[in-house]
């Protein structure tokens, strides 16, 4: 089974590196007008595209197609990051907690059982 | 307005920034690896993940600080190349630990450490492997997306909720070294219990000002602040609950205000300054005049513009947006 995941990773990647370098050397200049005449950064995008193929495959025919993007807004995102902040002021505390209780030598025996439970 | 690409926009202070960052980086592993318990690799693959959490942590610590004291302003112009040594270091950590404790596996290393018994003596089973790889992950996506094109390609919004990310990656961390590290008595858990804590608190108390100075900007008219708080040449930002944050840019004894965000590509106009009697966006240097808050001829990016009076020394803001380029009279205080 991990194999089998490892296996569809590298296939999922080779098909990301594959896009990406047409993407890079025949489609960019379309896409992107600040691309045109600049090659050195390029090679920079080619992780990103191996990553975000499916992305930038759906991004990619909206621009052929002429769609337009909608207005740039910061409301979201400052309301995303306060809940992110919000959570991660009580996970830290508690995966902190947790960390510690379960390395003292009185938890011991219910670290075992809990392991052992998962 | 509109620039090619280039692989790093150099700089000097970048130049210099990334100096003091790659010996600082440096000085950390070696003392860690110096004056550490343990056999050299396993000290190795600890100072790695050890550096990249130190660096993970300032990194987030950036934001708030700057918001708290302009003087931290530098680094958050700085920070991605911070957050590209940290993915490099997470890596580095995680290609350590597969060439160490995977090497003699009958699996590849990498079969091998998603099949791994993460056991450490009486935690048998704790799954602390995964939030690293999920960390790991997160990291890379973040760096390998760090270029301007991506933020272009993907939209800010798209670019901005990915790299929202990081927040994810960093509860990720603290979980992997609580389950890991904690449980074999490293002296790292301190280090961890101690700077993860204090980020959040610094992230609280931030988001608690910006809270208060909020809920005091609720009127019609709203008090921006007074007229001595504005520098020569630099904005004050105003941000409000349900609206766009504004900046007002003080040049030549004279206010102006509009959106604080930079029609290119959302960056925070309101930190950059007045070059040639125009805002300059410190994000990729857009330019925008003061009073119609229209860029410079031949470009045509536009952005909303804002009413000010002045009341005493105070400076009063209706935050209600002009369309972009309307022609705002600039206020005289001096």
């Amino acid at each position: 089974m991990a194999h089998l995941l490892v296996e569809a990773v590298m296939v999922y990647l080779a098909v990301g590196v594959a896009l990406g370098l047409v993407f890079v050397f025949g489609v960019i200049d379309r896409v992107d007008h600040a691309a045109h005449g600049a090659h050195a950064f390029r090679p920079l995008l080619l992780p990103g595209l191996a990553l975000l193929w499916p992305l930038v495959l759906v991004r990619t025919l909206a621009k052929l197609r002429g769609r337009t993007d909608p207005a740039p807004s910061q409301r979201f995102h400052l309301a995303a990051h306060r809940v992110a902040w919000l959570v991660l002021a009580v996970l830290i505390p508690v995966a902190l907690g947790l960390g510690w209780a379960l390395s003292g030598p009185m938890m011991a025996p219910l670290a075992v059982r809990l392991g052992d439970a998962l | 307005m509109s620039h090619g690409y280039v692989p790093v926009g150099w700089t000097t202070s970048k130049k210099l920034y990334d100096a003091v960052l790659l010996l600082g980086v440096g000085m950390y592993l070696a003392a860690f690896v110096h004056f550490g318990a343990g056999d050299d690799q396993a000290l190795r693959i600890k100072a790695l993940g050890s550096c990249a959490f130190v660096l993970l942590t300032l990194v987030l610590a950036i934001g708030p600080l700057a918001r708290l004291d302009k003087r931290f302003l530098p680094l958050l112009y700085n920070r991605r190349h911070a957050g590209v040594i940290t993915c490099a270091l997470a890596a580095g950590h995680a290609v350590a630990v597969l060439g160490w404790y995977f090497a003699y596996s009958p699996l590849a290393p990498l079969d091998a450490l998603l099949v791994a018994d993460t056991g450490s003596g009486h935690l048998r089973g704790f799954p602390f492997i995964p939030f690293g790889m999920a960390a790991l992950l997160i990291l890379v996506l973040l760096a390998v997306t760090s270029h301007d094109f991506w933020l272009s390609f993907l939209t800010p919004p798209v670019w901005k909720a990915l790299h929202l990310g990081v927040y994810a990656a960093y509860g990720f961390v603290v979980i992997h070294v609580a389950l890991g590290a904690f449980q074999q008595g490293d002296a790292f858990a301190v280090e961890v219990s101690v700077l993860a804590p204090l980020l959040v608190g610094l992230h609280l108390w931030s988001g608690w000002r910006e809270w208060r100075r909020r809920k005091a900007a609720k009127a019609e008219w709203v008090l921006a602040g007074a007229v001595g708080d504005i520098a020569e040449g630099r904005a004050m930002v105003v941000r409000f609950a349900d609206a766009e944050p504004v900046a007002i840019f003080r040049h030549e004894g004279r206010l102006s205000a509009v959106s604080h965000l930079c029609a290119h590509q959302n960056g925070p106009l309101g930190e950059g300054r007045v070059i040639d009697g125009c805002i300059t966006c410190p994000w990729h240097g857009f330019q925008y005049r003061l009073a119609d808050g229209c860029a410079p001829p031949p470009f045509t990016e536009k952005l909303a513009t804002y009413r000010l009076e002045l009341r005493g020394l105070d400076v009063m803001l209706d935050p209600r947006p002009n369309p972009p380029g309307t022609y705002v009279e600039p206020l005289v205080v001096a």
